[in-house]
């Protein structure tokens, strides 16, 4: 499927020199059970809580719901932030996310992200917007998800 | 109303149809455990750190307000579309866009969940799945908006596209 906007971005990535910009996530399983307890209380469609009504669905077996990928997602991306001492607050807008593929049970599941630029302002008081571009891979290192997300940043402290 | 999301054809789905899919009262208790899982930081698992923090009390997490709509929209469809349950002619999400976050939803707080159908693709994935944009909005009990994005689902096509196999 053709998503103009993320593959400019990617592009305009690609033609940076150097990724040491590139950060990447911890990875974290996502057991069947995490799935079947996601399904059961946000998304009960049956190809995210019965492995063969997953088998004979679109997706071709369990697979977790997209909206809990994409709250991992968060998460890690965040953890990954804070690990290069940006303070992460909280996401604050999606402009763009596209489900690549399904997250099966027992697969694992990890953010690379890239900042693409900074504004000043953000709807969190004293908070600085990052725009970034957020890659969700498996143990494949295959695409899960592709996000173009904002999130706050606290501003840095005045003494 | 008769209108059905998931038994009807993508051609059967009309530009401009509006639904509320149903309202949620979020509780301090589910706050907290979906932040445990998916937010792990004391401003949303610990009432009294969040008491102190920016927001001076407990909000709910973005994706746990985005989740419920999920749920919401599973309902909804469950109720008019009785019997079926299979996911044929309802598929995949393949993406979101515009989805921003507004205004914080704290305990106690009643979200209704709304959905329009915005646009239809020409386009056909795998021979057999129209593709449909609806604008879908969460309103609290003050009548503010409090989230809103854009999302595309696959809907089975019903014009002979079908390969059949």
């Amino acid at each position: 499927m053709t998503v103009k906007s993320v593959d400019s971005a990617r592009a305009s990535d690609s033609n940076k020199s150097s990724h040491a910009d590139l950060l990447s996530s911890v990875t974290i399983p996502v057991p069947a059970q995490t799935i079947i307890d996601f399904a059961r209380q946000f998304d009960p469609q049956p190809y995210h809580l019965d492995p063969e009504a997953g088998a004979n669905s679109i997706f071709g077996g369990l697979c977790a719901s997209g909206w809990q990928v994409a709250a991992y997602a968060t998460r890690l991306l965040g953890e990954a932030l804070w690990q290069a001492n940006i303070p992460f607050v909280d996401i604050t807008s999606v402009e763009q996310m596209r489900w690549k593929r399904p997250t099966f049970v027992d697969d694992s599941i990890r953010v690379e992200l890239q900042v693409l630029d900074r504004r000043t302002d953000s709807p969190i008081p004293q908070c600085d917007t990052l725009r970034i571009d957020a890659r969700v891979l498996n143990q494949a290192d295959a695409d899960v998800a592709h996000l173009i997300a904002s999130v706050a940043v606290a501003k840095a402290q005045v003494s | 109303m008769s209108l059905v999301l998931r038994n009807r054809w993508f051609e059967d789905l009309p530009v401009g149809e509006f639904h509320v899919f149903g309202s949620h009262t979020f509780s301090e208790l589910e706050m907290v455990e979906f932040a445990r899982e998916y937010a792990p930081r004391p401003e949303f698992t610990d009432p009294e750190a969040a008491r102190k923090g920016r927001w001076g009390g407990l909000i709910a997490t973005p994706w746990h307000v985005t989740a419920m709509w999920m749920r919401m929209m599973v309902n909804y469809m469950e109720v008019y579309a009785q019997g079926v349950n299979d996911g044929r002619r309802n598929g995949a999400g393949v993406g979101v866009q515009q989805l921003k976050w507004l205004e914080p939803v704290r305990p106690g707080h009643t979200l209704t969940y709304t959905y329009e159908i915005i646009s239809k693709s020409d386009k056909v994935v795998r021979d057999r799945w129209g593709i449909i944009r609806s604008r879908n909005e969460a309103f609290n009990q003050y009548g503010n908006k409090v989230m809103t994005f854009e999302i595309d689902i696959l809907a089975e096509r019903g014009d002979g596209s079908i390969t059949g196999s």
